[in-house]
């Protein structure tokens, strides 16, 4: 069966929703042009007189950054190992503990590098949720929601471009790279709100420059041909799905043609700075990361798999933690030297952590109950551990931070309100952190 | 300060309980609703609210707390309880402290009321409250004492009114610490350079909708600026930063890196009185536009990496008294001119270099391609 006959055969309202869908994520470039300096000019003008359903003029708070650069450890990564040692207690296992640059915070054995760049970094260390299975407890870790069979709901990287706007409207909002497409994204968002994803960092932005033989002239010929084609349909039915095709179209071209397309392409970095990032698919995303910001892209996220060391969590854990030891030391440091520490905030979440007790596999099992994340840059005052855990690792003992409370402080840098309601097309009101409340503490 | 509000997030919590539990009653399906202003009020009021009462003074001036930090007497103090566990769950008298606590065996020391305050509560009373809280833990429109004014909120005009109630629960006290008094950092610059500042006319700002600035308030409705132009640094030159003359006095951050602005700009930016952050990174500025930039008395934040700024511009920045961050990596700043300006301004953090770690010399096991996606 061709893909054709597939379209073909479904319902015309999943076809519908499929091809918007396509168009919004062939390019994820999407317009928006209505935030940005009139949505203050909006803000001004808007009569006072809100109505229930109308949560009124969406006003930003006072941001302490402008960017974000999301990365994620898909699979659990274990806290003990890493960033919640508990030196001298069985369930720290055979892991050596390090001593970091900042006062009394420690750190497991294999971030070395990091080590020295923790003056910069808050830990997380009593982030507490109930979810213990993978796709679950992922998108919750990126939606704030359950995850549901009715909807879908927004990523953070989605609210984040459809509340604050885009810093730079050449480039898409938000960008993933290294997901797969069944990453939750732009959710029940209009599908201009879908992150651009990007396979390889290594490979940039994939299709983004004429084909071979095709010179700019033969290009306009092309598209004005494709419009005069498309123009019949697109008057005939209106709907936001065909329009989001040729908007995601001309975002493409605009594109093509930016100046800012260099921002995909990490081989304009030196070679001594792509060895200093690391020359691993995570380090590469880091890399490509900073481009990114440095370019006005205000969300970026980079994932990293296979940390569900359910056997031989220590050889594993030696294997999968230098690129990220590496690539985010790399990131911190440039990003700082660059003045661009202040403005973005560097974050480190995964979905949950692994059990504190060891199992006959050298291996440890899922744990939502305790895990850890970071913060760093963006306003976040460095080199502290917020909450803590019992001496083993088991329980959150001071200041739990429920996943919707993380989000909510990674809005609230970027000073997305909280109380802002958004209806799904289904009726229904979602919040960009549901019910979460920023841990306003780690801000200095 | 702990400024987390839990308790507030369980208030919406139990508003949204008791919701449900009307909804629940005026089905019917729960048999005869009790009434708790009627039936379980005159319980509490009788043998609970002698400890239990929201704090007051008496003739003596003297406070009187309610014991353990349990308060009764008010549908908030009820919802919100202790220790992010409410005292009443709906539908679940045995998650329920109210009810739990009371029926605990005499001798229990838990019980209450404490066996030296009184007898345990008759068993029809008992059952009454465990009813209650099975048909949903309903308030009706009793709302209980108003709540004071440091804790804010809509209570006191009762429930009748159900969704607006909720919502102005949620949007008043919602989720937005910050506003909590204290909470703003002491000394914040922004509060003080706002303060008389008249917000610019929306036409002023829509004017710079087509142009290379992105311009934006600098959030919470501040009449101060924050002026970016990513996607569009090839087209600011120091001709383009002529247009932000009007903005001026609004603009307190400025975003010029990565574009082709020189010396001749910072002659403009130095009419900005309130600039408090200049990032010229990557641009055409040398020494002699830094000169310029010792008029604006306000800045805390100037990045010029990879610039052509050098000693002599350094050495300008020293009558900068309120300057704590310069960013001079890949420039040709040498640590001498830093070590004078630190004298100078000894709170200043300069960043001459990158504290990048050492390269990777070996290709970790996960340096392999990933094999797709799960």
């Amino acid at each position: 069966m061709t893909l054709h006959d597939l379209i073909d055969n479904t319902d015309i309202e999943a076809r519908r929703t499929f091809l918007g869908r396509m168009a919004g994520s062939l390019l994820g470039v999407g317009a928006a042009a209505a935030f940005g300096p009139s949505a203050i000019a909006r803000a001004l003008t808007q009569d006072p007189g809100v109505t229930a359903q109308d949560p009124g003029p969406l006003v930003l708070g006072r941001a302490t950054a402008k960017n974000v650069i999301y990365l994620f450890l898909r699979g659990g990564m274990s806290h003990l190992d890493t960033f919640d040692p508990k030196p001298g207690k069985e369930t720290q296992g055979p892991v050596e503990v390090l001593r970091t640059r900042a006062d009394g915070v420690m750190l497991g054995q294999y971030f070395p590098k990091l080590a020295e760049q923790m003056d910069k970094v808050c830990i997380v260390s009593s982030m507490s949720s109930k979810q213990g299975a993978h796709p679950q407890a992922q998108y919750l870790m990126r939606t704030s929601y359950e995850l549901r069979g009715t909807i879908q709901h927004p990523s953070l990287g989605a609210w984040c471009q459809r509340m604050a706007g885009r810093n730079n409207k050449m480039l898409p909002g938000h960008v993933l790279i290294g997901g797969g497409a069944e990453m939750p994204s732009a959710g029940f968002f209009p599908p201009d709100f879908q992150a651009l994803p990007i396979g390889s960092a290594e490979d940039g932005l994939q299709n983004a420059s004429l084909p071979r033989g095709v010179d700019n002239e033969r290009f306009e010929r092309r598209l004005a041909r494709l419009k005069q084609l498309d123009q019949a349909f697109a008057e005939k039915h209106g709907q936001r799905s065909v329009q989001a095709y040729s908007k995601a179209y001309a975002e493409a071209v605009r594109l093509m043609r930016s100046s800012d397309l260099v921002a995909f392409d990490i081989e304009l970095e030196s070679k001594s700075m792509q060895q200093v990032y690391g020359e691993t698919p995570f380090g590469a995303g880091c890399l490509l990361a900073r481009r990114l910001v440095e370019h006005g892209v205000r969300y970026v996220e980079v994932m990293s798999d296979g940390w569900d060391t359910h056997a031989d969590n220590f050889d594993r854990l030696g294997d999968l933690t230098p690129a990220i030891d590496q690539g985010l030391s790399a990131l911190l440091a440039d990003l700082d030297a660059r003045g661009l520490l202040r403005e973005t905030l560097v974050v480190l979440a995964t979905e949950f952590g692994r059990t504190p007790d060891i199992d006959q596999d050298q291996g440890r099992n899922h744990y939502p109950k305790a895990f850890s994340c970071l913060l760093a840059g963006g306003g976040v005052r460095g080199g502290q551990r917020y909450g803590r855990t019992d001496a083993e690792g088991r329980e959150v003992e001071t200041e739990p931070v429920s996943i919707q409370d993380f989000n909510a402080t990674i809005a609230h840098a970027v000073g997305l309100p909280l109380d802002y309601v958004i209806t799904s097309p289904s009726g229904r009101p979602f919040k960009v952190a549901d019910k979460g409340s920023p841990i306003t503490s780690v801000f200095s | 300060m702990h400024l987390r509000l839990r308790s507030d997030l369980l208030l919406v919590g139990g508003l949204l309980l008791a919701l449900t539990a009307t909804a629940t009653a005026q089905d019917g399906k729960a048999g005869a609703a009790i009434d708790f202003q009627k039936q379980i009020w005159p319980i509490l009021e009788k043998n609970c609210l002698k400890c239990h009462a929201t704090a007051t003074t008496d003739e003596n001036g003297k406070l009187k707390k309610p014991k353990g930090g349990v308060v009764l007497d008010s549908k908030h103090g009820i919802t919100t309880g202790k220790k992010g566990k409410p005292f009443v769950v709906a539908k679940k008298p045995a998650d329920s402290p109210l009810y739990t606590a009371i029926s605990l065996p005499a001798d229990d020391e838990d019980r209450m009321p404490p066996a030296k305050e009184g007898d345990p509560l008759p068993k029809d009373k008992i059952e009454l409250i465990q009813k209650w809280i099975e048909q949903g833990a309903n308030f009706g429109s009793w709302t209980g004492k108003a709540k004071d004014a440091a804790e804010g909120g809509s209570d006191g005009k009762g429930t009748g009114d159900k969704g607006s109630g909720e919502k102005g629960d949620e949007k008043g006290k919602g989720d937005k610490p910050k506003e909590k008094p204290g909470e703003k950092p002491k000394g914040d610059p922004l509060v003080r350079l706002q303060q008389g500042l008249k917000p610019l006319a929306p036409a002023a700002l829509t004017a710079f909708a087509d142009g290379p600035f992105h311009v934006a308030s600098v959030g919470d409705d501040s009449p101060l600026l924050s002026v970016s132009c990513a996607g569009h640094t090839d087209e600011v030159t120091d001709a383009a930063i002529n247009t932000l003359l009007p903005l001026a006095e609004h603009i307190t951050e400025l975003d010029l890196g990565r574009t082709q602005v020189g010396d001749a700009a910072c002659e403009v930016i130095a009419k900005m009185p309130r600039l408090t952050a200049l990032d010229l990174r990557q641009s055409q500025v040398g020494n002699h536009g830094v000169k310029a930039l010792a008029a604006c008395r306000e800045l805390r934040s100037l990045n010029l990496f990879g610039t052509k700024a050098g000693d002599y511009a350094v050495a300008t920045l020293c009558t900068m008294k309120h300057l704590e961050e310069l960013y001079c990596w890949q420039t040709d700043v040498s640590a001498e001119a830093v070590v004078r300006l630190r004298e100078a301004v000894p709170a200043v953090r300069v960043v001459m270099a990158a504290e990048l770690p050492s390269p990777m010399t070996e290709t970790p096991g996960n340096g392999r391609r990933r094999q797709g996606n799960k």
